[in-house]
This record gives structure tokens, C-alpha cells and sequence, in this order.
């Protein structure tokens, strides 16, 4: 087993993975290269800088491929524990340094990394390792609820007041999938959704800026300059495609009519180079790299195996869905990238290794042999 | 056992289920934006990021007769920038300085200034600069503007004839007003890319439409007796301290104006700092009684309609003549004066007395066909009809008025074409100012000719009409005029000003119409000078002299008006015994003359070159053709494959062109 990784890793997962990251790579030179003349005369400047970030995530990704996931369930708690420090630390950073009108980066010498993404990680691999440990008191309030909710809770606050809600809620909702996928006693998963609907409410209303960017939605000719700009451009840039698309690299609404092209708007370029057929081909693949992770997941040899996989292969998903569903105008702005399109080295780490953890969960499972469809 | 249990399957199939229908409703979503309002969001796209630059046309130089410029299109370039767009400031300090040829710290210094928008250079003359600047490159940040200024280079000499344009480049006063749609051009546009910073990016392939300049406007105008006319009449306008004076040239026997000038002074170059009565062309335009200049009219109509002879022998009453209640009287009194007397010394009494002799139906006939009361159709705009009244209105004092030049209005130019019919022996000319229109390739819209409107009066009455006009230059009122050897004509008039109850005692207006040489008219000159206020004011003392000045001048800057008299065409009274054309009465008032063909002047030949036209469509070549006078004949449709006459070949006006057009092939878009 250990002596033929290639023939025995998922190939389906494999080459959806190579084909999002090179398509990635193609889309992110074309959106960044009109920004990047703009900021550094340098129309290359973001292709190499995401070209760096890909090496960086495969070598993340690769070591993830090659190590035995199971390694990972005994210092679970040990990582989440790193996480939320980590969190305190770029806050307490923050407090010191006060650069930064907000304490979402990191500093480590030379790399900035976002510690909420790390954090995010980490709770999955907690929650799954901690549902997979205490499969008999999963329904006790002490023993078998409080612990993971309070991790969840507290990762979930520190990245809230950081302040970064998107991110904040994606964790939250995942911890409460994982929870309830791990069978968690539905009453005691209400108390949580209880507590984080009043702690959201709370969130919400301290920063009218998110009022603002929910009533947008609903409302996206009203003030074109100000609040709904972005939206107003990026359905602009959309719809400028149309069918077939203007063709890779004609972009006109990339010459910095699209606020953020390279990142959290890089679909709506593809969407306008490429056209809705493109773009349609790119939501499909990104739909088949989480089905077949879900299918990879199931197949697992542990319930570890099972959450993780389907953990990892949701967060991706959820990351996809929520980014371009700001992008179409159905979810209010977030700021989430797009795995593997938007320019970004966490996140492309990110979604590396998760994709490095799931085709190691594939090794071994029994999947292999299967043909490739949703059994 | 290594798969999931139940439960996890169960829940898990929710999920997938739950966010694979979000995914639906994303591309369904995507499908209504893309495809379904794809045509909405593409308006708004072009909307913000298109921009249509307009590029101003050339607008075509108006020439005088001997290809003199009179016009300048000053093309000047300004640079301005945003500085916070700009990356890299200094090298595009160095390249604005290796084009201007200037240090570029200045520039560098400019463009590191914080503000959002700073000017570098403004309205730099195209010439100075040292390369061609590439329409197509890009200069983020970068502003070239183009800007066209129209200036006149002579100023205030054929200040109001030239006329001036506005802001925009449109004529608005004078030739450049009246030939503005040939001077124009058609403005070209073409689309430019913005960016989210309005930025402007120019890409090749986004459409564009290319710009026409204006066509050329070549003038029968001669500059240097413009200048004459305009220094001589501006020195007596100040001498004489008058209220106003206008002055024409002409050429009495092609009916070219060859200068026409007004005072007080106005220059284009700068139309707002004079009052808007110096703006307008005053030969045109101002109307004024005639006097005795128009006493032509009755001795035309005397000599031709055989009451009397100029020997005949007229008594003048001893100075005064008594109509109803008013009497006119003689500047001297005289017993008896011939015929050619009374001209010669403009006696109001004699020609008073000669009038009543032939009765008002001839004096108004002969007013009609000397062309007084009718535009003379020159094209210049603004002009006025003058004032003559309908025949009805006449009563015996109207009658006496008129005779002598009052109680009607002519304008200068009105009156110069009523001396050239006698100058050329008979023909009324329509006034010519253009010799011809054409474009910047030389393709020929326009040629100017001679036409002929009708003939006065036959050439026996003509001959003695100038010898009487001669004898008032060489012992006459207008012997203030005569130069030694230049045998001029001319013929004196001061109208009293009409004031309120009548005629003023003190205000004049001094005028002198003359010609010469009187055998062979070649220069015909109108001076009029209104209400002079010094020790003068007839039109022998104040407006005599400077027409003498302008002829003087004339032939001293130039021989050529005698050295050429042998070549030059034969007097024209020889053609006109050929001419058959039978004069009408003219009782009916017409706001234009009727246009006779020439059958005198037919025969010149005036060509031009054969325009390409392959390719173009009928719709262009009929336009091209049109403008030349061309007659046209189209076979097939589509664009133009064959055309007789051939390319370049000579045509005149009533060539008659052949087009052959076919389909065109589908072209490559």
C-alpha cells in the first residue's frame, strides 16, 4: 500500500484539481494584469506572485498527501489549541503594533498569513477528531457536547472581533455541520444556533455596514457610487460577457471598473472573458471536486476518515458557493475568495491541503476501482 | 467494516442535497445576468467605458485671388495630466521634455504636485514640437488635447469681409459664415477605452470615423488692393472725422470684386473688443441715398429712350425749380447747360427738368435695370435690398427727388454694379467673390464665372454715358479724381442726410463712383463716406480724392494693368452687337433678379480634373459629381467599377459622366 501512492490515490479528484488550479492560474494572470500595470507597471506582478502561492500550496498539499491523515486525530486538540492562540497573538499584534486597521494578517517574517484560515482548518480537524473519540457520550451535554461547541465558540469569537464575520460564520457553520453530520442530540445543536443567531444580531448591528450591504442586495441600482458599486460592476462584468464570452483576456470591465479583480471578483472576469458557457464549465468542475470528495469521504476507513473528507470537501464548496454568490448578487459582500482562482496565499494553501488530506483519505478507502459517479 | 455509517450517509445527503441546489440557483442566476439581460448589462459596460472623442477638422483657408492666405488654422497642443495616475513620473517627465525640447525637471516637478489634475503645457504650436505624437500610444495619466484657432494674419484689412468664427470653429460673421458648410469639414470621432479611473486607452481596433477637413475657399478678392482700399479709405474716414465709410473694387467687366473694406476698423482676430456695428461688411449692408451718383440713371434712361441728345440744350431755371410746395435748388445757379453739362456739373435743376421731360415709368424702368431695390445676389450674407418705391407711390416730387438721388436707398455694392453696366458697355453682372471651392486634394466643387443678368441699355447710350462721366473727372465735380494719363471716369454725389423733418442742412453723405481706363474699364472703385465733418463734404472733395489715391496705387504697385493691354480679351462692345436678348419692362417688385444665361460668356471653358470615384457609392459620387455641375448617368447598383471621363482627365461643368456600379464582393469586416 505504501509503495504505490499514484495508482492508488482517487485520479478523478487528481486531475480536477490540477485542471481548477491551472485554469485558476490562466483567469488570475488575465484579471490581475490590468490591476498589477495600474499599482506596479508590471503586468506580470500577481501571475508570478500566484504563481509562487501554487508551488507553496503543492508543497503543502504533497506533504499532507504523504502523511497518514490518521496522524492528525492524536494532536487535534493540539492544533485547534494553536489556532485560537494563533488568533490572540496577531489580535494582541494588532493591539501593539497597530499597523493594520484590522488584525486579519499575521506577520512571520517575510509572510503574511491570515491565522483565521489555520483556524478553520484546525476546528475541522478537531470536531472530527474529537465526534470520532467520543462516539459513545456524543450525547451528553457535558462530556460529549460543551467540549467541541466551546472550541468551535471560542475560534468562532476570536475571528468575529478580529474582525472578520464572513469568515466567522463559514467556521460556525461548519462546525454545526460536522456537529450534526457527527450526530449531535438536536436539542443541544439548537442551543448553539440559538446562541450564534443573538451573537450574529449583535454583530450585525455594531457595524451598519453589513446593514448596508444586506439592503444592497435587495436594492442594487440605489446608490451605484457607494454602497452597491461593487455589486453594480461585478453584474456588469457578468452580464458584459454574455454567451460565449468577449474571449480570454478582452476584458474591458478588468481596467478597474471591477473593484478587486484579482480576488474576491475573479469570477466575474472569467465570467466576462469566458461567458456563461465558461463559466458553467468552472461551477461544474468545482461541483465534481466536492461531490467526489464527499464520495472519497464516505469511503473512509474511520468516522475520522468520514468527517474530515466531508469537513474539508464542504468548507471548499461552501468557499465557492458563497464567493460567487456575492459575485451574482444572491448573498450580500462577503470577502471570500474563490479556491484556487482568487489571488491569495492562505487560501491557496488552504485548499491544497485539503485537496493533499482527501486524496490521502482516497488511498485508503475502497473506492478505488469504482467508476466515477454519486453511488 | 471502513464505510460511513448510516446516519452519517443519511445527513450527509442532505447537505449535498441542500448545496447542490444553491449551485443550481447559481447557475440559473448566472443564466439570467449572462444570457437572458446579457444585451441590458453590455449597454451599461459600453456606457461607462466608452468614450467617443471627437476630432475637430481642419477648417479650410479662405485664399484671395492670388493664392494668398487670409485665413490661418493655428493647431496647438496642450498637455495635461493626473498625477496620481501616473506610475512612472519620471520617465514620462523625460519623454514630455525630448517632444518640447524643455528640461524635464520643470515637468517632473508638475507632475509630483499632489493635486488631481495639473496642466504641463498649454496651446503649444504644433510646430514646435519636436516629434509627431503617436495618436495610438498610451500615456496613462496623460492628457494631449488638439485644439484649432482659427487667426486671421491681416487683421483688420478685410477685417469685415473674412468675417470670424466662434469658439467652436463655425463661422459666424462674413465669408466664413457664408461658405461655413465648405469650410467646415465633417468632425471624425473615435471610440476610446476608459478605465475605472477614467483613464483613456486607446485600442486600434475599436471603431472610428475619420475626419474631413473643410474645402478651400479661393477668393476673387486681390489682397494688396485690398490693402490699398483699406489704408485710403481709413485715412479719410479719420480726416474727415466721418461717421462711417465703405469702399469697392471691382472688376467692371467680369463683376469679380476684387476689395471690398468698411470703417470703422474691425479685426476678427479679436471680434469682441469692437462694437457690433464695426463687425458687419458695410458695402453689403448699409444703405444709403445715393445723390447724385444716381443720376445716371435718369440720363440713361434720357439718352436711350431718345428725349434728348447731349448737346441739347436745358434750361436750369437760374438754380431753383419749384415742385408743388418745396423747391430744389443748384449748389450754383445756372441759366442754361446742355445735356452733358448738367452730368458734368451735376445740376439738380437740369436733370430735375430732363425727368419730368421722360416721365417716371422710364426713371423707374431704368432704376429696375440698373438693379437698385433688388439684391444683387452676391453671396455674402446680410445683404440689403435698398429702397425703391413701387411706382404707384410716385408723385411729382418723388419723381423730382429720385431723379437727383433721393428718397431711394442703395447699397455701395448696388451702386458699383450699376456704373460696371456702363463701364463694360451695358451688362449688369451679378458680383462674383469666389473664384473657386476645392478641396484639400484639388478636387474642384466650385468655379466661379461671369453672369450676366441683363443688358442696361444699348452700347451707343453706354459710350456716351462714359464720356459724360469722363468729362465730369476731367472739368467736372469729380476733377479731384483726374490723374494725368490714366484716363478715369467717375461721377460725384452728396445726399443731404434725411433727418426728422426732412433733409439735414449740415450731414452728408459723400460719394464718388469711378472707372478706368474709360475706354477699357479694368477697375471700377465705389467710395462712400458718411456725414464728414470737416471743411468738406461733397462727393468731389471728400470721396474723389481717394478713389484717385487707390488707382494711383494701384498702377504704381503694379503695370500690369497697362503693360497687359494687348492681350487682354477686346473690348466688350464688340461682343455685345451679337447679343440678341431683347430687354424687358420691369414694373414688378422681385426680391431676386432673374438669371439669363450668357450666351456671351458660355464659351469660356472652366474645367476641372475628373475625382476618383471607384468604390465609392452612387450616393458619394453623385455628391461629388453634383458639386462639380456635373450631369450623371448610373448603371447598376453598389459601389463604382468603371467611370468615363477617366480619372484626372479635364471636364467642364456640363461634361456628362458615366458611372458603371456592381455589388460589392462581401467585404472583410
Amino acid at each position: 500500500m505504501t509503495n504505490n501512492h499514484y495508482r492508488a490515490m482517487d485520479q478523478p479528484y487528481l486531475i480536477i484539481t490540477i485542471l481548477l488550479v491551472g485554469l485558476g492560474f490562466v483567469i488570475q494572470y488575465s484579471a490581475s494584469s490590468a490591476l498589477a500595470v495600474a499599482r506596479f507597471n508590471d503586468p506580470g506582478f500577481y501571475m508570478r506572485g500566484h504563481l509562487i502561492r501554487i508551488i507553496a500550496g503543492l508543497i503543502i498539499g504533497a506533504f499532507f498527501l504523504m502523511l497518514n491523515y490518521q496522524r492528525l486525530k492524536s494532536v487535534a486538540f493540539w492544533i485547534a489549541l494553536l489556532g485560537i492562540i494563533l488568533l490572540i497573538t496577531s489580535l494582541i499584534h494588532n493591539k501593539i503594533t497597530n499597523t493594520h486597521s484590522t488584525a486579519r494578517w499575521l506577520s512571520i517574517g517575510p509572510f503574511n498569513a491570515q491565522p483565521s484560515e489555520f483556524a478553520k482548518f484546525a476546528i475541522i480537524i478537531y470536531l472530527s477528531s474529537f465526534i470520532d473519540r467520543h462516539q459513545k457520550d456524543l450525547h451528553d451535554l457535558k462530556g460529549g457536547f460543551l467540549p467541541p461547541a466551546l472550541v468551535m465558540l471560542t475560534t468562532v469569537l476570536l475571528v468575529i472581533i478580529e474582525p472578520d464575520f464572513s469568515t466567522g460564520t463559514v467556521i460556525a457553520l461548519l462546525g454545526i455541520t460536522l456537529l450534526t453530520i457527527g450526530g449531535m442530540k438536536l436539542l443541544h445543536l439548537s442551543y448553539l444556533f440559538g446562541l450564534i443567531a443573538i451573537t450574529s444580531v449583535i454583530a450585525i448591528i455594531r457595524s451598519p455596514y453589513k446593514i448596508n450591504r444586506i439592503l444592497t442586495l435587495f436594492n442594487p441600482d440605489k446608490d451605484i457610487q457607494g454602497t452597491s458599486y461593487q455589486i453594480n460592476q461585478s453584474l456588469i462584468t457578468l452580464g458584459n460577457g454574455g454567451f460565449w464570452g468577449r474571449g480570454l483576456a478582452d476584458s474591458v470591465e478588468k481596467n478597474l471598473f471591477l473593484p478587486d479583480p484579482h480576488t474576491d471578483f475573479v469570477f466575474s472576469v472569467a465570467g466576462e472573458e469566458l461567458g456563461f458557457i465558461g463559466i458553467t464549465i468552472l461551477l461544474i468542475l468545482f461541483l465534481l471536486i466536492f461531490l467526489r470528495g464527499i464520495q472519497i469521504s464516505l469511503k473512509a476507513p474511520d468516522i475520522f476518515g468520514n468527517l474530515l473528507g466531508i469537513g474539508l470537501s464542504t468548507s471548499m464548496f461552501l468557499y465557492v458557493i458563497i464567493n460567487i454568490g456575492v459575485v451574482c448578487g444572491i448573498f450580500p459582500v462577503t470577502g471570500l475568495p474563490l479556491p484556487f482562482l482568487s489571488y491569495g496565499g492562505s487560501s491557496m494553501i488552504y485548499n491544497l491541503a485539503c485537496a493533499g488530506i482527501i486524496l490521502n483519505i482516497s488511498k485508503q478507502s475502497q473506492l478505488k476501482e469504482q467508476p466515477f459517479y454519486w453511488s | 467494516m471502513a464505510n460511513a455509517t448510516k446516519s452519517i450517509r443519511h445527513r450527509v445527503f442532505g447537505l449535498t442535497a441542500l448545496l447542490s441546489l444553491i449551485w443550481v440557483l447559481i447557475v440559473a442566476r448566472l443564466f439570467s445576468i449572462q444570457v437572458i439581460n446579457g444585451q441590458k448589462y453590455k449597454a451599461k459596460c459600453k456606457r461607462q467605458a466608452d468614450y467617443r472623442k471627437v476630432i475637430a477638422p481642419l477648417r479650410g483657408i479662405i485664399f484671395d485671388r492670388n493664392k494668398k492666405p487670409l485665413t490661418i488654422d493655428v493647431v496647438q497642443i496642450s498637455f495635461s495630466a493626473h498625477p496620481n495616475l501616473i506610475t512612472d513620473k519620471l520617465s514620462l517627465a523625460k519623454e514630455i521634455s525630448s517632444w518640447l525640447g524643455n528640461n524635464n525637471e520643470k515637468y517632473l516637478n508638475t507632475l509630483q504636485s499632489d493635486r488631481t489634475f495639473v496642466w504641463l503645457e498649454r496651446n503649444i504650436p504644433q510646430d514646435q514640437i519636436h516629434t509627431l505624437l503617436d495618436e495610438n500610444k498610451n500615456y496613462p495619466g496623460l492628457i494631449i488635447d488638439r485644439n484649432i484657432h482659427r487667426q486671421y494674419p491681416f487683421g483688420e484689412i478685410g477685417g469685415q469681409l473674412i468675417g470670424f468664427t466662434d469658439v467652436d470653429n463655425r463661422g459666424i460673421s462674413g465669408l466664413e459664415l457664408e461658405f461655413d458648410p465648405y469650410l467646415s469639414g465633417e468632425p471624425g470621432w473615435k471610440i476610446i477605452q476608459k478605465d475605472g479611473l477614467g483613464r483613456l486607452n486607446n485600442r486600434p481596433d475599436l471603431p472610428f470615423k475619420e475626419t474631413i477637413d473643410g474645402n478651400d475657399v479661393i477668393l476673387t478678392i486681390d489682397h494688396e488692393y485690398q490693402t490699398i482700399l483699406h489704408e485710403e479709405l481709413n485715412s479719410a474716414f479719420f480726416e474727415h472725422n466721418a461717421d462711417k465709410a465703405m469702399g469697392i473694387i471691382i472688376d467692371p467687366k467680369s463683376g469679380e470684386i476684387l476689395a471690398m473694406a468698411s470703417a470703422p476698423l474691425f479685426n476678427p482676430n479679436k471680434p469682441f473688443n469692437y462694437p457690433v456695428s464695426s463687425q458687419k461688411n458695410r458695402v453689403t449692408a448699409d444703405i444709403f441715398e445715393p445723390g447724385s451718383t444716381f443720376k445716371i440713371v435718369t440720363a440713361t434712361a434720357a439718352l436711350e429712350e431718345n428725349h434728348v441728345h447731349p448737346e441739347d440744350s436745358i434750361h436750369c431755371e437760374k438754380g431753383f425749380i419749384k415742385i408743388g410746395k418745396n423747391t430744389i435748388s443748384d449748389h450754383k445757379k445756372y441759366n442754361t447747360l446742355t445735356f452733358s453739362e448738367i452730368i458734368k456739373k451735376s445740376s439738380n435743376v437740369g436733370t430735375i427738368t430732363v425727368a419730368q421731360k421722360i416721365g417716371k415709368d422710364y426713371i423707374f424702368k431704368y432704376a429696375r435695370k440698373y438693379g437698385f431695390g433688388v439684391k444683387t445676389g452676391i453671396q455674402f450674407p446680410g445683404e440689403s435690398n435698398g429702397i425703391v418705391h413701387p411706382l404707384k407711390e410716385w408723385n411729382d416730387l418723388m419723381l423730382a427727388q429720385v431723379a437727383i438721388g433721393h428718397g431711394l436707398c442703395c447699397t455701395a455694392l448696388q451702386l458699383a454694379y450699376a456704373y460696371s453696366a456702363i463701364a463694360n458697355g451695358g451688362f449688369l453682372l451679378k458680383p462674383q467673390i469666389v473664384k473657386s471651392i476645392q478641396t484639400k486634394d484639388g478636387i474642384v466643387l466650385y468655379k466661379g464665372k461671369p453672369q450676366y443678368i441683363r443688358r442696361v441699355a444699348s452700347v451707343e447710350t453706354m459710350t456716351t454715358m462714359r464720356e459724360l462721366v469722363r468729362l465730369t473727372v476731367q472739368s467736372g465735380t469729380g476733377s479731384r479724381a483726374d490723374v494725368h494719363g490714366m484716363a478715369i471716369a467717375g461721377k460725384t454725389g452728396t445726399a443731404q442726410k434725411v433727418i426728422k423733418n426732412g433733409y439735414s442742412h449740415t450731414d452728408y453723405v459723400a460719394t464718388f463712383v469711378g472707372f478706368f481706363p474709360v475706354n477699357n474699364p479694368k477697375l471700377l472703385c465705389v467710395i462712400v463716406i458718411d456725414n464728414p465733418k470737416g471743411k468738406t463734404h461733397t462727393g468731389g472733395e471728400v470721396s474723389a480724392p481717394v478713389v484717385k489715391e487707390v488707382f494711383t496705387r494701384i498702377v504704381n504697385q503694379s503695370d500690369e494693368i497697362f503693360l497687359k493691354e494687348d492681350n487682354i480679351q477686346r473690348p466688350i462692345t464688340k461682343y455685345a452687337k451679337i447679343d440678341e436678348i431683347t430687354t424687358t419692362r420691369i414694373n414688378s417688385i422681385r426680391t431676386k433678379r432673374a438669371e439669363v444665361p450668357n450666351p456671351l460668356l458660355s464659351s469660356l471653358q472652366y474645367t476641372s480634373r475628373m475625382p476618383n470615384l471607384y468604390g465609392k457609392t452612387s450616393s458619394e459620387a453623385i455628391g461629388i459629381l453634383q458639386r462639380m455641375g456635373m450631369s450623371i448617368g448610373i448603371k447598376g447598383s453598389g459601389l463604382v467599377v468603371s467611370q468615363t471621363p477617366s480619372i484626372g482627365s479635364l471636364v467642364t461643368s456640363n461634361t456628362q459622366c458615366q458611372l458603371i456600379l456592381k455589388p460589392p464582393r462581401l467585404s472583410v469586416e
